[in-house]
């Protein structure tokens, strides 16, 4: 069993002072100010609850509630959280630790900002783990037809497609955990010998065969710490969807179809205003990066996909779209590339921005006058073709150096 | 007089074919210490192959971050590990037969080969380093000049490229000791010219557009940010 040897003795001290807790609520980012009174909520059930909120200095004084604990844990999860792209997901081992210690019966990690959190919203991320025996809680955020765009063009549909589970937010970063679960993700993998806990978290739980469950919240996804830098962010998703795809080649390959994962709650989609959205730059970024970046392109993409992209810098702006079919065998291409190292890996990763932003130019043509209704269509069909691919990645997959024209 | 001509001519030939015998057994010598040095060589690289694949060296190779390796030079990183390790104990077998010369001048030639030798390494790891960082750092800087929607990515990343490659010429000339001040000289000078260029370039020529490049970006991240979410 790990023990928390990177606490401070006076935490050790507390936690053994506490004992246990049916549920712990973890924070990876907190300030003095942010509001916990809503927690009295989640006590009136009868729950004993422990706050674990992070920080390098001083200790925080709340009001006293009934049923209710605060312990303030080291503050290495939050500078990684903020400082680095490669870790926009957080790390969330310390809280893990704490719950497990604790032998608690559910566990909720909050990534997002702390003064989003709600009774209600924590509630929903740990009651299907206490009263349905669930593994893993996984919010489904507020979806937007120009919102979560990485989501809904790369990380949704992929994991869809390779993975066989239906989940809107595959990379959600506030969960609730089951102690089956979390127990697993303190262990260290022997693969990586990193924690599983940094590792992506929702295909740990489908490669274990957890029950996994979705739940609505009423509130957008949450942006990474820098979202101006869309290429780093790019990098940092792509890179950790792809190395997934190495651990968990075994699993994926026999995978077939998908189904869906059970959903609570009604998920709201947010209406957005008409709105003209100029994606002229998006389509000279891509044909910037087609006379720039082909040989890096070529060096990933088949002369096949090639071509299509050379049709597709001659299209107008109006006339500008990218098919389904073409964008799915990029990703999938670069999937491959990446697994064969056929360059630099950051440097592949970096260069698919371009690629992304002429998917999101076509894409937002074609959704400019579509309702709610039709965008949840459009994303079903881009999932379909993710899953009619399959079999392109994974003969390719399967046997790299056989001729693809 | 006529035998005395002959004399002198039986003497200087006789030195002459000395001479000759004198440096036969050197010439015997440097043939046999590079037929064994050719042979050592190919028995090492057979040998060093084989250990090098059941390694899979190029796979590892590949995975410290020089995948080029093999693009760039049209070998596998076995080949070339292989091909510089023979051609080493080739040279290496070419010194020793030189060094069977009695002569003073060849020995004193091949000492200061091998005092040279230890620069001449220098200059190629130099060189290598200096390659490959070229190539790094300008595709990072043409990746992310194009992602940036800079219309003059190529020239940015060309600009990086020669900067390092110059640099990296510099340093290797210093190691091998040829030029002596002129080549520190000549690149403070090209490189200073260089900054200067841009500087001025900017400043003074295409002020103007880098203002108008830049509002243009920041009003592009405004606009993203409003309407397209890509997170």
């Amino acid at each position: 069993m790990p023990e928390l040897e990177s606490f401070p003795q006076e935490v050790k001290d507390q936690l053994t002072s506490v004992g246990s807790a049916d549920v712990v609520i973890g924070f990876t980012s907190f300030k003095a100010t942010d509001d916990l009174s809503w927690a009295a909520g989640l006590a009136q059930d009868g729950l004993n609850v422990l706050i674990a909120y992070p920080g390098g200095g001083d200790v925080i004084e709340f009001q006293p509630i009934a049923g209710v604990q605060f312990l303030h844990y080291p503050a290495s999860t939050p500078e990684r959280y903020l400082n680095a792209p490669k870790n926009i997901f957080g790390s969330f081992q310390e809280v893990l630790q704490i719950a497990q210690r604790l032998a608690s019966k559910s566990c909720c990690v909050w990534n997002s900002a702390p003064q989003l959190a709600s009774a209600d919203i924590i509630e929903s991320l740990i009651k299907p783990v206490l009263d349905q025996n669930f593994d893993l809680v996984i919010p489904g955020y507020t979806t937007a037809k120009f919102g979560a765009l990485i989501n809904s063009g790369i990380i949704c549909p992929l994991t869809r497609a390779l993975y066989g589970r239906r989940i809107e937010f595959p990379m959600a970063v506030d969960l609730g955990f089951s102690p089956q679960l979390l127990n697993r993700l303190i262990q260290v993998d022997p693969n990586t010998r990193v924690p599983r806990s940094s590792q992506w978290i929702t295909t740990e739980a489908i490669c274990a065969g957890m029950q996994i469950c979705q739940t609505a919240l009423l509130m957008e996804p949450p942006r990474p710490p820098d979202s101006s830098d869309l290429s780093s962010i790019l990098a940092a998703v792509l890179g950790r969807i792809f190395s997934d795809l190495e651990r968990n080649a075994a699993f994926w390959q026999r995978s077939k179809g998908s189904r869906s994962a059970p959903a609570f709650g009604e998920p709201y989609t947010k209406e957005q205003d008409e709105v003209a959205v100029d994606v002229t730059h998006l389509i000279e970024t891509f044909q910037l990066g087609y006379r720039n970046l082909s040989e890096i392109w070529g060096l990933a993409l088949s002369p096949a996909t090639f071509l299509e992209l050379k049709k597709l810098t001659k299209s107008s702006t109006a006339a500008f779209r990218m098919g389904d079919d073409l964008w799915v065998r990029i990703v999938y291409e670069f999937a491959l590339a990446h697994r064969q190292r056929a360059m630099n890996r950051d440097h592949l990763l970096r260069s698919m921005t371009p690629l992304y932003l002429s998917w999101v130019a076509s894409y937002t043509l074609q959704m400019l006058d579509v309702s709610a209704d039709g965008f949840h269509h459009r994303l079903e069909q881009l999932a379909l073709a993710y899953e009619n691919q399959k079999p392109y990645l994974l003969s390719r997959w399967r046997w790299p150096d056989r001729f693809n024209p | 007089m006529w035998q005395q001509v002959s004399q002198a001519l039986d003497q200087s030939v006789t030195r002459v074919v000395t001479r000759i015998a004198l440096l036969l057994p050197g010439f015997v010598a440097l043939l046999v210490a590079l037929l064994v040095s050719w042979l050592a060589a190919w028995a090492v690289g057979f040998v060093l192959r084989r250990f090098l694949r059941s390694l899979e060296f190029d796979r590892k190779v590949a995975r410290w971050g020089l995948p080029e390796l093999r693009s760039e030079t049209g070998r596998s990183p076995t080949d070339i590990a292989v091909r510089v390790v023979c051609w080493a104990i080739v040279i290496i077998g070419f010194l020793v037969g030189m060094t069977a010369f009695e002569a003073t001048l060849t020995s004193r030639i091949v000492s200061q080969m091998f005092a040279y030798f230890p620069n001449l390494i220098a200059a190629i790891f130099v060189l290598l380093v200096g390659a490959a960082a070229a190539r790094f750092f300008s595709r990072s800087v043409l990746i992310g000049a194009v992602n940036l929607n800079v219309q003059y990515a190529h020239l940015l990343s060309l600009g990086v490229k020669w900067l390092i490659l110059v640099l990296t010429g510099a340093m290797a000339l210093n190691h091998l000791e040829i030029g002596g001040k002129i080549v520190d000289e000549a690149f403070a000078i090209l490189f200073g010219g260089i900054v200067l260029t841009l500087a001025l370039a900017v400043g003074l020529g295409a002020r103007d557009l880098v203002r108008r490049s830049l509002e243009r970006q920041a009003d592009r991240a405004t606009e993203d940010v409003e309407t397209l979410r890509h997170f």
